[in-house]
C-alpha cells in the first residue's frame, strides 16, 4: 500500500512538471514577446534621425537572437525554474553594447563621430577605447563623444554637422522589465493552471484502478 | 485652491532630505572667510543682498548643493535614522511644533569695524542657503562669510544632472505597487527606486557608492507630513525665517522657526529593502589628459544603487495615501 501512495505521489509530482514546463515553454514566447515590443516602443520609435547609427533598428535582428538565446527555463530533474533577462543577466557584448549604453541612459549632450573624422579633428585614434561596431571600416566606426564647444568648432572644420546621439540626456530606459512584471503578476494563475491540468489528467489515468 | 502633498511627493521628499542630510553628511567641506559682494539691483531700501565669492570647484551653490543649515548632529548612537536634535517650539506658520532649529554655526557672518572682523548679530541678517547669499539688514564693510557646504550635488530629476559639476547624485523613484497586508483594511506601499552615482574618479564614486549602500540596508528614515513645506522657503531662506523680526522667536527655536519633523498618521517608516549596487559602464569617449579636451567626465564614473522602500499604512479612511 506504501509502494502504492509512493508511486501516485512520484505520478503527481512528474504530471505537475510536465505541465508546468509545457506552460513555461509558451510563457517564455510571451516574455520575449513583451519585451521586443518595448523595445520597439521605447527605443526605434523615438528615433527620427536616420543616419544615426546608434538607432537601434539596427540592432533588432541582433537583440531577439540574443533573446533567443537567453537560458530562461532551467530544469534540474528535481525543480522547475524560470528565469527572466535584466541589466545583469542579459547577454549585451559586442554590438549590444549600444543598447545597453541606451537603457543605462546618458547625462549630456553627445554626437556620434567615425574614426577618420576622429583622427581629423583630435590627431590620434581613441585611446582605450572600442567603437561601437569594430567589425566594419574605420568611416562606418563610431564613437560617442560629449558635445563640447570643440567639437562644435571641430564640426566648421570638417564641413558637416555630426549626428546626434538620439539618447542624450536621457534617463535610464528599462524594456527588460516588462519581462519581471509579467511573470511577477501571472505566476501564480500559472502554477494554478498547471495544477489543475495535471489533476484532470490524473483522474483520468487513475479511473477505474483500484487503489 | 490648495491641496495637501500626496504620498509619493511626502516619501519622494522625505527620501531626499534623508540622503542629502543623513547619509552624505559626511561629504561636507567647509570654507572660511569668503568675501562678499554687494548686488545693488537686488537691494531696497533697509535692505542689502550679498553673494559669496569663490573660485572653488566644483561650486558649492550648483543645483542640488547649498550651504548646510543644520548645525552637527549630536553623537549618532546605533541605526538612528533622524540624528539631528529635535526640540519643542513653533514651526515656519507660528503653530507649535516638534522639529530641528537652524543652524548657528554653519554659516558665520563678518564685519569690518575698526580695521577688525566683528561677527554680525544673527537677528540683523538672513541666509539663502541655495544661492550663498547673505540679505542684511545694514549696510556692511568688506564683510566675509565662513561657511560649510554639501559636497555631493543631491538632485531629483535626471535633466538635472548636466547643472552640476561632478559629485551628482540623482533619486529616481520609479515604480510604484500597493497590495494588502493584513485582515482588515490597511495597506503596503512598495517604490522601486535607484541611486544614481556621476562621480569624478573611481575613488569618490565607491566613497559615495559605500555610504549610501550602508545608510540604506538595514535602514529606515520617517516620512515627513511637511506641514509647512520642505526645509528652505523658495527663495533658499530657512523656511518661516523672513517674518522673524515681525515675531517674538521662541527661545526654544535658537535662532528661528523649527523645520517641522511631523510624520505622517497612521503610516510606518520608510523601510529599504533589496539594495544592490553596481557600477556603470559605457563606451563614451571620455577625457584621458590635459591636452583631449573631449568630454566632460560626466558619465565617466558612474554607479547606481537599486533598492526598494516600503511602508505600511493603516488609515483606512484616507483615500488618496
Amino acid at each position: 500500500m506504501v509502494d502504492v501512495n509512493k508511486k501516485i505521489s512520484k505520478d503527481m509530482d512528474k504530471l505537475i512538471k510536465k505541465k508546468l514546463s509545457n506552460k513555461l515553454v509558451l510563457i517564455v514566447d510571451e516574455i520575449k514577446q513583451a519585451i521586443i515590443e518595448e523595445y520597439d516602443d521605447e527605443l526605434i520609435n523615438v528615433v527620427t534621425d536616420r543616419k544615426s547609427k546608434t538607432n537601434p533598428n539596427l540592432y533588432r535582428d541582433e537583440f531577439i537572437e540574443r533573446l533567443d538565446e537567453f537560458p530562461y527555463i532551467e530544469d534540474t530533474g528535481d525543480s522547475l525554474s524560470i528565469s527572466v533577462p535584466d541589466m545583469n543577466s542579459f547577454d549585451f557584448s559586442g554590438r549590444l553594447k549600444v543598447i545597453e549604453t541606451i537603457m543605462q541612459g546618458a547625462a549630456g549632450v553627445y554626437v556620434e563621430i567615425n574614426e577618420e573624422d576622429y583622427i581629423t579633428v583630435f590627431g590620434k585614434k581613441p585611446i582605450n577605447e572600442d567603437p561601437l561596431d569594430r567589425y566594419v571600416p574605420p568611416k562606418e566606426k563610431i564613437y560617442l563623444v560629449r558635445y563640447t564647444s570643440k567639437i562644435q568648432k571641430a564640426e566648421r572644420g570638417l564641413g558637416k554637422r555630426l549626428v546626434r546621439y538620439p539618447f542624450s540626456n536621457t534617463p535610464p530606459i528599462n524594456i527588460l522589465e516588462v519581462g519581471e512584471i509579467f511573470v511577477e503578476n501571472n505566476m501564480d494563475r500559472w502554477i494554478k493552471d498547471a495544477l489543475e491540468e495535471a489533476q484532470k489528467e490524473f483522474v483520468k489515468v487513475y479511473k477505474g484502478a483500484r487503489l | 485652491m490648495s491641496y495637501e502633498m500626496s504620498g509619493l511627493r511626502k516619501e519622494d521628499l522625505s527620501l531626499y532630505l534623508y540622503i542629502k542630510d543623513v547619509v552624505l553628511r559626511n561629504f561636507r567641506e567647509s570654507e572660511d572667510l569668503v568675501s562678499l559682494s554687494l548686488i545693488p539691483e537686488l537691494c531696497g531700501i533697509d535692505s542689502y543682498v550679498y553673494e559669496y565669492v569663490t573660485t572653488l570647484e566644483p561650486s558649492p551653490t550648483e543645483r542640488g548643493r547649498g550651504w548646510v543649515y543644520f548645525d552637527d548632529p549630536a553623537t549618532i548612537s546605533g541605526l538612528s535614522c533622524q540624528i539631528y536634535p529635535s526640540v519643542s517650539g513653533t514651526n515656519g506658520d507660528g503653530n507649535p511644533a516638534y522639529g530641528t532649529p537652524e543652524q548657528d554655526n554653519k554659516v558665520t557672518l563678518y564685519d569690518t569695524v575698526n580695521g577688525s572682523l566683528v561677527e554680525v548679530d544673527w537677528q540683523e541678517y538672513m541666509i539663502d542657503y541655495i544661492d550663498g547669499r547673505i540679505i542684511t539688514e545694514n549696510k556692511l564693510t568688506t564683510p566675509k562669510v565662513s561657511y560649510t557646504w554639501n559636497y555631493v550635488s543631491v538632485v531629483d530629476e535626471w535633466a538635472a544632472i548636466e547643472a552640476a559639476d561632478p559629485p551628482v547624485v540623482v533619486i529616481d523613484v520609479h515604480g510604484t505597487d500597493k497590495s494588502g497586508y493584513q485582515l482588515g483594511g490597511g495597506k503596503k506601499v512598495s517604490r522601486k527606486t535607484d541611486i544614481h552615482v556621476f562621480a569624478s574618479d573611481p575613488a569618490e564614486r565607491n566613497d559615495i557608492v559605500e555610504a549610501l549602500y550602508d545608510g540604506l540596508f538595514n535602514r529606515s528614515c520617517p516620512i515627513y507630513d511637511f506641514p509647512t513645506g520642505s526645509v528652505l522657503d523658495y527663495d533658499g531662506t530657512f523656511y518661516g525665517r523672513r517674518n522673524l523680526t515681525d515675531r517674538i522667536p521662541n527661545p526654544d527655536n535658537k535662532l528661528t522657526y523649527l523645520f517641522d519633523r511631523d510624520r505622517v498618521l497612521y503610516i510606518s517608516k520608510l523601510q529599504f529593502d533589496s539594495v544592490t549596487s553596481r557600477h556603470v559602464n559605457l563606451p563614451l569617449v571620455m577625457s584621458r589628459g590635459r591636452d583631449e579636451i573631449m568630454l566632460s567626465d560626466l558619465n565617466a564614473y558612474r554607479s547606481k544603487v537599486s533598492f526598494t522602500m516600503f511602508s505600511y499604512n493603516d488609515n483606512t479612511t484616507d483615500i488618496e495615501y
